[in-house]
């Protein structure tokens, strides 16, 4: 039985600038993102990998083509209706994490869950558990996240993603300002949800981050250049690495 | 440097414009302020100079006086030079002033009179013949409505006189009614046609001119002593420093009202440029911080930011004292209306270096304690984001376990997250509201509740006044019985005291009345007893002795109270009838009336002008004419009225711009977040709306809750200033919320248009950025 399909775009085209300026991230660009993926997009700089994550999750809108995310086409949405999809289908880790200041951690999750659920102690539950899951114990939840670290901020960030159990996470270089032991930790994180059947889109310039996914695509020039399925993860999967590093010699990395 | 505070400048110039408007519009009001300050007395002076005007005037029964009187005038202290004339004089009552009747103590001049001293000068003239006609004061022509070429009309002891305004007039003596007298001057056949009849009186006028350094108050005392040893009854006796303060009193008064506006406009700007500087600061300590580094001294920070503000103050106070040459001629027009001179202002070079220099100092001076904070930031922290100065935040209004909703705590959340906002809009919105809610007590008193206006400027406020026959007024008593009309015996006549004449209220009993115009004491009830205006209140006490006189001859009475009356500069008494018996065998003869409240009072009066006709002398609609007194201010203040709260509005608007806009700047990540999570444009516009409109309804509601505290302190000391020792406004607490509730909605629309930049903020922005 085939993977099912979440997110698919065809003949997106991504211009920046305009007349002599004009910048063309990618033209009549197709790609499918199956449900239950860790999908890695792995690139050059400028290679349009972020461009390409928002424009698959309704952030920023392409100048053409076409994105069905779950059955609904979302390319002709206005922006409200976008944000309204948004809350339902997706959730966002960035790299410099964008939790809001003034509130706690707590408070930073329990906003984004009340876009779905007026029930707060529904939310309180579900969101304890995530950041059970995340291991940030209870007086951290409390704390500003200017008090905390940034490993745990990032864990923070990623259970505001996921408190609304959308159909994705896109997560844009979510390690990328982080040691590596707060790294290993946040795609720890990353890797237990997926394991529970969560699709993750994940944008890295590190391999470390990429071996986590099932899938590396590969973009160069606009296109998908190379599609790698690296199989379930596994900590104990010694070749992984190995596959992983041919194929982006192969890419050309 | 110069590159720095012009980035600075463009970096938020629709802010930096606002600021520049608001001081636009204080510069406006406050020049205004300051001109007609300096330039509305030295005008008065030198038209009265000009014109050669008296400084005392007194007036005298025609053939009471002795040979040899101007000798001993001219003997006095202080006296320069004297002049005799002749006029006569007449209780008119004017028809059709401003469509009603209005009863002025009028003296009538002969216009080809030569004179040494109260010249006068010919503003207007028409083409019409002299007979029957006459030269009114701008007084009468502006406040009245009377033209030139036009008929003006007066009923004298029943009998009316009709003449066509030949002219109008400037006068320096008897050219306002505020002191009481009123002078019209005749061609010579006007004059002779009424100078003979017996309707009118004839006076003979002794002008006074003083030396300078007088003292022309001790002059005008000499002059009352002289008159009195010499049994030569006076019938006025007026001075030019008594005229010139009823004159120029509403031009005072609006100066004040200017003044304290401009004021309060200042304070707001000051509260809004001190919100700026250190909302900037939070905004750009990073940058700052990077400047520091690089080897910008914190001198040149503050300088870049002090700056650009003293040079927005600087060319809106600039701009807005030449704008307001626009508005004081407009102003001045309307005060000559009141003051019964008019001028041309000119521009006024001191005015201009106080506005400008004051204003610029003061702003100057805060917004450098503001930015002062630059120096404490280390370059290193501040390109770290760490100020040193601010509090740790905290986590206000947990989600989790606060109660009510998320959505309502989010509100509250973002409505506490910056305590200097909202002390700026609590402050802000307070004090604008008492500028609302003064207007809106003053236009509740005039339109809605015209009577507690009225009883506040007037004696009595009788539906119908009668003059009664000589020897029908019991009949006429039993008439007005049968109507089931109420009737007191009241009416002002003009008796003595010791330094001249004084209007002098009859009644046969005060309590029957139903404007009680005593503020201290009480009314007299035996004929012994008096009470006094206003004038007298810081040489008497109750329980002192104060002396009437009729033909010379003096009658004691005991004070019993305080009457105010903005009339006559508080010069004033009121005395039982049977106090006015002990002093004269001249009958009172006229009464008020007073009908049930649905009664149609056009229809009495003419009932008893045609019925009643052989028991009365004279029948007039007072009702009538009070409400052609509202009607005249009612006017006036809705027009203030509007003004204020135009400019309001318009600073409301301003300064919510400012606000609102560095509330976005300063949250544009945190709304690219929460789209980024979900949220609408809609949802954060009303949730920022909503998290500073608790802020502005406190303010208003509070501010006019304590409404019913300042309120009456600020009526007491503006109409306090009129003479109104104790008005009689109500303040109206219920439509002060009801406007504390329009503020709010109207913040909250202007909010809600100004947080459409919202809608531009894409989430994406985040990633780029």
């Amino acid at each position: 039985m085939g993977k099912e399909v979440i997110i698919s775009a065809r003949h997106l085209k991504k211009v920046f600038g305009s007349g002599e300026s004009e910048q063309v991230i990618y033209s009549d660009f197709d790609i499918d993102i199956y449900k239950g993926d860790f999908t890695v997009i792995m690139g050059a700089s400028g290679a349009g990998k972020s461009t390409l994550m928002y424009s698959l999750s309704g952030m920023d809108k392409p100048n053409a083509g076409t994105i069905t995310f779950c059955g609904t086409e979302i390319t002709g949405m206005s922006s409200d209706a976008l944000a309204v999809f948004r809350r339902k289908n997706c959730g966002f880790v960035f790299q410099q994490i964008y939790l809001i200041d003034k509130m706690n951690l707590m408070d930073n999750v329990i906003t984004a869950g009340s876009l779905t659920s007026k029930n707060k102690k529904d939310i309180v539950n579900r969101a304890n558990e995530l950041f059970d899951m995340v291991n940030i114990p209870p007086a951290t939840r409390k704390k500003l996240p200017s008090l905390i670290s940034g490993g745990e901020a990032q864990r923070a960030g990623i259970v505001r993603a996921a408190i609304n159990s959308p159909a994705a996470i896109f997560a844009d270089e979510p390690t990328g300002a982080l040691n590596s032991s707060n790294s290993d930790a946040v795609l720890d994180v990353f890797s237990k949800l997926n394991a529970t059947g969560q699709s993750i889109i994940m944008v890295t310039h590190d391999k470390k981050s990429a071996l986590r996914g099932n899938r590396v695509v590969y973009l160069k020039d606009g296109e998908i250049f190379g599609d790698c399925d690296l199989g379930t993860y596994s900590a104990d999967d010694k070749d992984r690495m190995k596959k992983l590093e041919d194929f982006l010699a192969k890419m050309g990395w | 440097m110069g590159s720095l505070i012009l980035h600075n400048l463009k970096k938020a110039k629709g802010q930096f414009a606002s600021f520049g408007i608001v001081m636009l519009i204080t510069a406006i009001i406050l020049n205004t302020a300051l001109v007609l300050l300096f330039q509305t007395s030295n005008a008065y002076d030198t038209l009265f100079n000009d014109l050669n005007t008296a400084n005392v005037n007194v007036t005298i029964p025609y053939g009471m006086e002795y040979d040899g009187i101007e000798d001993d005038i001219l003997k006095l202290d202080g006296v320069k030079d004297t002049e005799q004339g002749e006029a006569v004089f007449a209780s008119a009552a004017f028809q059709e002033f401003k469509d009603a009747e209005f009863t002025m103590n009028t003296f009538f001049y002969r216009f080809s009179d030569e004179r040494k001293l109260n010249c006068h000068e010919v503003t207007e003239t028409a083409e019409t013949s002299d007979e029957m006609s006459v030269y009114i004061p701008l007084y009468l022509s502006d406040l009245g409505g009377y033209k030139t070429g036009e008929p003006i009309r007066y009923i004298i002891d029943g009998t009316e006189y009709k003449f066509t305004v030949k002219g109008v007039i400037s006068e320096m003596q008897y050219g306002n009614y505020g002191t009481g007298y009123i002078g019209l001057y005749l061609p010579d056949s006007a004059y002779d046609a009424i100078k003979d009849d017996e309707n009118f009186t004839q006076v003979r006028e002794y002008r006074i001119q003083t030396t300078e350094n007088a003292d022309i108050s001790a002059v005008k005392n000499s002059v009352s002593r002289l008159f009195k040893e010499n049994n030569v009854p006076m019938l006025s006796l007026l001075d030019s420093e008594t005229a010139k303060g009823s004159r120029t009193m509403t031009s005072s008064t609006i100066v004040l009202f200017l003044t304290v506006f401009a004021m309060i406009v200042l304070l707001v700007s000051i509260f809004l440029s001190r919100f700026k500087v250190k909302n900037t600061i939070d905004e750009e300590i990073n940058e700052m911080g990077v400047l520091k580094g690089i080897g910008y001294t914190s001198t040149m920070l503050i300088l870049s930011q002090v700056v650009p503000y003293v040079i927005v103050c600087g060319v809106g106070l600039i701009a807005g004292d030449a704008l307001s040459y626009l508005l004081i001629p407009v102003l001045a027009n309307v005060l000559a209306v009141q003051s019964g001179f008019s001028y041309a202002p000119k521009f006024d070079i001191l005015a201009a270096l106080i506005t400008v220099i004051t204003i610029l100092v003061i702003v100057f001076l805060f917004i450098l304690l503001s930015a002062k904070k630059i120096k404490k930031l280390e370059p290193i922290n501040a390109i770290r984001g760490i100020d040193p100065l601010k509090p740790v935040s905290k986590n206000h209004f947990p989600l989790d376990t606060s109660k009510g909703s998320v959505g309502f705590n989010l509100i509250l959340k973002q409505a506490s997250a910056s305590a200097g906002r909202n002390v700026l809009l609590f402050a802000v919105t307070f004090v604008l509201m008492i500028l609302l809610a003064f207007t809106c007590t003053l236009l509740f008193n005039v339109n809605v509740k015209p009577e507690n206006f009225l009883t506040t400027l007037s004696e009595e406020l009788p539906d119908v006044r009668v003059q009664a026959e000589n020897g029908k007024t019991d009949e006429l008593i039993s008439a007005l019985k049968k109507e089931n009309v109420k009737a007191v015996k009241y009416g002002t006549v003009i008796t003595e005291y010791a330094d001249g004449n004084i209007p002098t209220i009859i009644c046969e009993d005060f309590s029957q009345l139903e404007n009680n115009i005593a503020y201290d004491g009480k009314h007299p009830e035996n004929p012994d007893e008096i009470a006094i205006g206003n004038f007298f209140s810081e040489d008497y006490a109750v329980g002192d002795t104060f002396t009437l006189l009729i033909d010379s001859k003096e009658y004691e009475f005991t004070v019993t109270g305080f009457i105010q009356s903005v009339n006559n500069n508080g010069l004033i008494a009121e005395i039982t009838d049977k106090g006015y018996a002990r002093m004269t065998d001249d009958a009172l003869l006229t009464y008020n009336l007073y009908l049930d409240e649905d009664s149609d009072i056009l229809a009495f009066v003419q009932k008893l002008e045609s019925d009643y006709d052989a028991l009365t002398v004279n029948v007039s609609n007072a009702a009538k004419e009070a409400e052609s007194m509202q009607m005249m201010y009612s006017s006036l203040i809705t027009i203030v009225a509007a003004v204020l709260f135009a400019i309001t509005v318009l600073i409301v608007m301003l300064i919510l711009y400012v606000i609102l806009r560095s509330m976005l700047t300063s949250m544009k990540i945190d709304f690219g977040i929460y789209k980024a999570m979900g949220f609408t444009s809609s949802q954060l516009m009303m949730r920022t709306v909503g998290s500073i409109t608790p802020v502005i309804l406190g303010g208003a509601v509070v501010s006019s809750l304590l409404g019913i505290f300042y309120l009456p302190v600020m009526l007491d000391g503006i109409f306090g200033v009129l003479g109104a020792m104790k008005n009689n406004f109500e303040i109206p607490v219920f439509l002060l919320l009801v406007m504390a509730l329009i503020l709010t909605a109207v913040n909250s629309i202007i909010s809600m248009i100004l947080c459409r930049p919202i809608k531009k903020i894409n989430p994406y922005s985040l990633i780029k950025e």
